[in-house]
């Protein structure tokens, strides 16, 4: 193995078992994981409410209302009136779009970059590719949340700089993923065999390195889309994130840095934080079944 | 063994170089002028009257010349101890900087122990009764604290503990009068130290457990089980010992987590160190600053790593850092 | 074993290491009260841009003439007394025995320096202005007396005096500061060792966005004060106060969010106070744009506003409408009556476009955190579409209120971008909370600039010679009847061309522990209430 120094590539086997008969396995292997399958039923429901819910019934985020202000649940109003009189289940509800939205969306950018970096660091070798990993350590070494405050100071607050940000933060593990597989794939005697025999290197890439990245790859996003999630959150909790009135889950917590909102108003920021919690923990979950279900022997790795 | 160390700090300083380039390139791309944000029209008409004026303040905070040209200045003035001038407090950033280095180191040491105290015995409980009641409580008590966000955790153990119980103080370093008082200090650290701890606590748990299975595996610890108390903890220690590499793995990794985790924990308690700086910076738009304060953390993580390499050679005395390995 | 050692040998460590400060002694009375965060960390009035620092620089500081608790009466301080026959030339007699913190005698030269600083140097004055613009001469008689000649004669100069920015400052110290390096000296960095003031507290520790500590004066020329330290502490957040008030970290805090006032006045050994608000909340809009120059827009913004929602909605009825500045009577308020209607029909009078407005408020203040949505949705609701741009904190507020776009409308650091002409702000309207308007119709001055006056132009971009004149007028006469005919006239001016549009005030409650005694009283502009912090008590 010539891995560079410092990088374990994520599989160090090369599968070559048929492509349907592998994910029919790792589908069964999934559904025995009890705590998997409540996920992904949680994040179904979700997904469906956030999307859906507000197509058939008026609900309306960013309608004031001075009769609502700071007012309990009630009639029309389920889960009652924040402080500027907005109706919070709708906040609720919008804000789960924006969170999913931005942690998918996150999700999609640091597969995409990082992706795109791992593939060029593996083909390219020798100069290029150290210096691609010497610039992921880097990354690596600045903590994320400050890279992303820096990042958006420059690019300003919103959900698509947020998106942006974060893309441009987690791609690391991607690449390191990316890189790896390639790179062991080089080394496996039947690769060199079909080289020998005249298979082009694309074609050995595509019928070999998918399926062999698809389980890693698969719970290194997952869990990104979990931390994504969490970061936009945080974020907009700091006054960094969504602009507003745009609703945001996190945003909504911040009101509670007022004793009195915190102890007697709960249902102005309580739901927002069970959203978040409930998102994140349906998202985990499901990384942890797709973890045990596409490489039993990786436990021990996250 | 110290030339494995002296030749790992060697190469971690063109990783810190790079990390300082690379930031200095990205902060420069944050829009408007630092300078001249600052400055309302009446001095903005002067500086236009007399463009020395502003030259002299350029000067002054490291502003002026061509990128590379001022990254030198900034990179030769650190080497000198200087780090430059914060514009949007006029002072020295070191002075900026300086006072709050102990008061993020402390809280992340605090937060580690509290990682590890927690992490490590839910582990070895879960792994112990692995699929028994225990197991499920302490997994899905750790799952919920890895999704709630820290804020709110944070918000929750101010009001119950703070305020409602009165058990611990809010908030701050010490209480004004007790600044050498042991006790106190510490017990301003426990609140904002718990929650940072909160996340790591989970994730170590999740490792030990994961790791102590996979090292023992669960018919030898039903064995172990059945054959009594003693030879459990004879188990349990020989699982924990090879659980320590990955748990090291999982510290050094959760050290930018922890500086990270520490900007939004600072913030909810008002506790002065670089994460709350960080955010004032950002907001302020003070490019000096921010520079700054990336520089000392990325020192922090690659001495973390560091330790973290020191820990693998004192838990596996199989791991030997020499020449060739 | 060994892993129990090590974390024994690290816990060692990291106890001893939080042994670092020397000992305080223990029964000094100290006293510990917040102030909110504001990023403004100087310690000289060349940058007095918020309230917030006002509050201890009274405790290290003197003026010539200070107010009572009810802000308006004017007492000495380090004049004795004081003379005028035309309300022009002003002769003060100072005290004899005070001296500044290092020891020097005060003398006249100081107060001379003082004005003539900023006689010499009118463009350093970044914030809060003081009086010294108004003074056309200065002139020390004798090392305790000193005349001062307006340029014209002002009824209202005296009680101005009082002002943020008239701090007497050190002439032996700061004589060689020039416009350029002033903001740089350790004095104005608030370095302990170097801030010098003749107040009955000098500066003991600053920690910039921390605290700041300050302790007894035992020479102080009025007596040596009772309490023995104050702290200062700097919150960016109102409620973290909050929390440490329950926890019993404070003993004094101005300006209790309404909503937590339930909650702290069930604390024991605290007592709220409640007060009027001598402030404003107002939307200052950029009049100088040409989209919003017609006073028929700022007429349909007053009249999109439900003021009245906001008092008893978000307020409970605790908060008062305005209408106008509060310094002044107001008879007609047809043009602040909510009716969305109307504002609908001056807009398609006057042919809006329907640009967007662009707001800038200060987030961190619990005036704007459920107003502003409301107010939003108020605009939108009569089609005037609106962009709120929170800031988080105070200092990024004021920068950004300093955000200028030059003539063809280029901001900072776009290509080509021309200084010269860089006098527009960014923002189309921006939040202005706080002030203390209410105490005279004079004070209303300082937020509209004369057109050449060299001060920046922060307020709107609205002026004229007939409010400045009536101003004016107001100032060179000292008759009540005279006043109100010219304060009424100055009123309705101001209502009708409305360049800022009043909405409301939420009440004041200040809380205060029980153990504050003596003379403790808080004055109705309550960060002045430092003023006479040493007749104050700890009487616990």
């Amino acid at each position: 193995m010539s891995a560079s120094e410092g990088v374990q590539p994520q599989a160090t086997q090369v599968v070559t078992v048929e492509h349907e008969g592998l994910i029919r396995l790792a589908a069964r292997r999934f559904r025995r994981h009890r705590l998997a399958m409540v996920g992904l039923v949680m994040l179904t429901t979700v997904i469906i409410i956030a999307v859906f819910l507000p197509l058939i019934l008026p609900l309306d985020p960013l309608a004031t209302d001075y009769g609502n202000i700071r007012k309990p649940p009630s009639e029309g109003h389920l889960l009652g009136g924040d402080i500027s009189g907005r109706d919070v289940w709708a906040r609720v509800v919008h804000g789960a779009r924006v969170s999913l939205v931005a942690g998918f969306g996150a999700m999609l950018v640091f597969v995409t970059i990082g992706t795109l970096i791992g593939l060029l660091a593996g083909t390219l070798g020798g100069w290029a590719d150290q210096g691609l990993m010497r610039f992921t350590d880097i990354i690596l070494a600045i903590p994320p949340l400050l890279l992303i405050i820096v990042f958006i100071s420059i690019a300003g607050p919103g959900l698509g700089s947020v998106i942006t940000v974060i893309g441009l933060v987690f791609w690391p593990a991607t690449a390191r993923l990316v890189r790896g597989q390639l790179l062991s794939l080089r080394e496996a005697e039947f690769v060199t065999a079909a080289r020998v025999v005249g298979v082009r290197d694309r074609h050995i890439i595509l019928r070999h390195m998918i399926p062999n990245i698809f389980g890693p790859l698969t719970v290194v996003a997952t869990l990104g889309v979990a931390s994504a999630i969490l970061i936009e959150a945080s974020l907009s909790f700091l006054g960094l994130g969504v602009r507003p009135p745009t609703p945001s889950l996190g945003d909504m917590i911040t009101p509670a840095r007022s004793p009195t909102v915190l102890q007697d108003l709960i249902w102005i920021w309580l739901p927002a934080g069970i959203a978040i919690a409930v998102i994140v923990m349906s998202v985990n979950w499901i990384g942890d079944g797709l973890r045990d279900a596409l490489d039993p022997r990786a436990n021990r790795r996250v | 063994m110290g030339a494995y160390f002296i030749r790992r700090i060697i190469i971690a300083i063109p990783v810190l170089i790079g990390l300082t380039v690379l930031s200095f390139f990205i902060i420069s791309l944050t829009p408007g002028d630092p300078l001249l944000a600052r400055m309302n029209p009446e001095a903005l008409a002067q500086t236009a009257a007399n463009p020395e004026l502003l030259e002299k303040a350029r000067e002054r905070f490291g502003l002026n010349g061509p990128l590379p040209v001022q990254y030198w200045n900034w990179l030769t003035g650190v080497v000198q101890g200087d780090l430059g001038y914060s514009v949007s407090t006029r002072r020295p950033i070191i002075d900026e900087i300086g006072p709050r280095i102990w008061p993020s180191l402390s809280l992340m040491i605090a937060a580690s122990m509290f990682a590890i105290a927690f992490g490590i015995p839910a582990g070895v409980i879960a792994a112990v009764k692995q699929y028994g009641r225990a197991d499920y409580i302490l997994s899905g008590v750790t799952i919920v604290l890895i999704s709630t966000p820290s804020f709110v955790i944070g918000l929750l153990a101010i009001y119950i503990f703070g305020v409602n119980l009165g058990w611990l103080p809010v908030g701050e370093l010490y209480t004004f009068g007790k600044e050498d008082d042991v006790i106190d200090r510490i017990s301003h650290l426990i609140l904002p130290g718990l929650v940072l701890g909160t996340f790591g606590a989970a994730l170590i748990m999740r490792y030990t457990r994961a790791s102590m299975l996979d090292s023992l595996g669960s018919d030898y610890i039903t064995t172990a089980k059945s054959k009594g108390l003693s030879s459990r903890i004879i188990i349990i220690r020989h699982g924990l010992r090879n659980a320590l590499i990955p748990i090291i793995t999982v510290l050094a990794f959760l050290m930018p987590e922890l500086i990270a985790g520490a900007v939004v924990t600072e913030t909810v308690f008002n506790w002065p160190g670089l994460g709350q700086l960080s955010v004032i910076a950002a907001n302020a738009g003070d490019p000096s600053l921010m520079m700054g304060i990336i520089l000392i953390v990325g020192i922090a993580v690659i001495v973390a790593s560091i330790i973290a390499d020191f820990g693998y050679s004192v838990a596996d005395p199989r791991i030997r850092y020499t020449k060739g390995s | 074993m060994r892993r129990r050692s090590i974390a024994a040998l690290i816990a060692t460590v990291v106890m001893a290491s939080a042994v670092a400060v020397p000992a305080v002694a223990q029964d000094e009375t100290v006293l510990r009260t917040a102030r909110l965060s504001d990023g403004f960390n100087q310690c000289h009035p060349v940058n007095a841009q918020t309230g917030n620092q006002y509050q201890w620089w009274g405790t290290i500081f003197n003026w010539l003439v200070k107010v009572e608790a009810d802000s308006r009466t004017v007492v000495p301080d380090l004049a004795t007394s004081w003379a005028t026959d035309d309300a022009q030339t002003y002769t003060f007699d100072l005290v004899q025995d005070a001296s500044w913190s290092d020891g020097e005698p005060f003398t006249a030269d100081d107060v001379v320096y003082s004005v003539q600083w900023y006689l010499d140097n009118p463009d350093a004055y970044q914030g809060f202005q003081p009086e010294w613009p108004k003074v056309a001469s200065i002139e020390a008689l004798d090392d305790y007396t000193v005349q001062m000649t307006l340029d014209a004669p002002n009824s209202r100069f005296l009680g101005n005096l009082a002002g943020i920015a008239n701090v007497i400052l050190p002439e032996h110290v700061l004589a060689d500061a020039t416009a350029d390096n002033i903001l740089d000296l350790p004095f104005a960095l608030c370095d302990p060792d170097a801030v010098v003031g003749t107040g009955p507290y000098t500066l003991e520790n600053y920690e910039p966005s921390q605290l700041v500590e300050v302790v007894a004066n035992p020479d102080y020329f009025k007596g040596a004060p009772n309490i023995d330290r104050i702290i200062f502490k700097d919150f960016a957040d109102p409620a973290l106060a909050i929390a440490q008030l329950e926890s019993g970290e404070l003993d004094l805090v101005f300006r209790v969010p309404p909503d937590e006032e339930a909650r702290v006045s069930n604390i024991p050994g605290l007592t709220l106070v409640p007060s009027e608000n001598p402030g404003i909340v107002r939307i200052v809009v950029a009049t100088e744009k040409s989209q919003w120059s017609d006073p028929k827009f700022r007429h349909a913004m007053s009249a999109a506003v439900n003021r009245n929602g906001i008092v008893d909605g978000l307020y409970q009825g605790n908060a008062k409408v305005l209408h106008n500045h509060p310094g002044f009577e107001v008879t007609d308020t047809s043009l602040s009556t909510y009716d969305p209607d109307k504002a609908r029909a001056l807009l398609e009078e006057i042919g809006y476009g329907g640009e967007t407005f662009k707001i800038l408020y200060d987030a961190s203040l619990p005036e704007n955190q459920a107003s502003m949505p409301l107010i939003q949705s108020d605009l939108q609701a009569v089609g005037i579409p609106v962009e709120l741009v929170p800031t988080p904190g105070t200092g990024d507020f004021v920068d950004k209120l300093f955000t200028y776009v030059d003539g063809e409308g280029r901001a900072l650091g776009d290509e080509g971008f021309d200084v010269a002409t860089a006098t527009t702000p960014e923002y189309d309207g921006f939040m202005h909370i706080g002030g203390t308007e209410a105490l005279h119709p004079d004070v209303s001055n300082t937020y509209y600039r004369a057109p050449n006056d060299a001060h920046p132009k922060w307020l709107s971009g609205y002026n004229s010679d007939a409010i400045q004149d009536l101003w004016a007028a107001g100032r060179a006469t000292a008759d009540a009847g005279e006043q109100a005919t010219i304060y009424g006239e100055l009123g309705d001016i101001l209502y009708t061309d409305m360049p800022m549009v009043h909405l409301f005030v939420p009440n004041i409650a200040n809380v205060a522990s029980d153990c504050l005694g003596g003379e403790f009283d808080i004055h109705l502009s309550e960060r002045e209430s430092f003023m006479d912090v040493e007749a104050w008590e700890w009487t616990c």
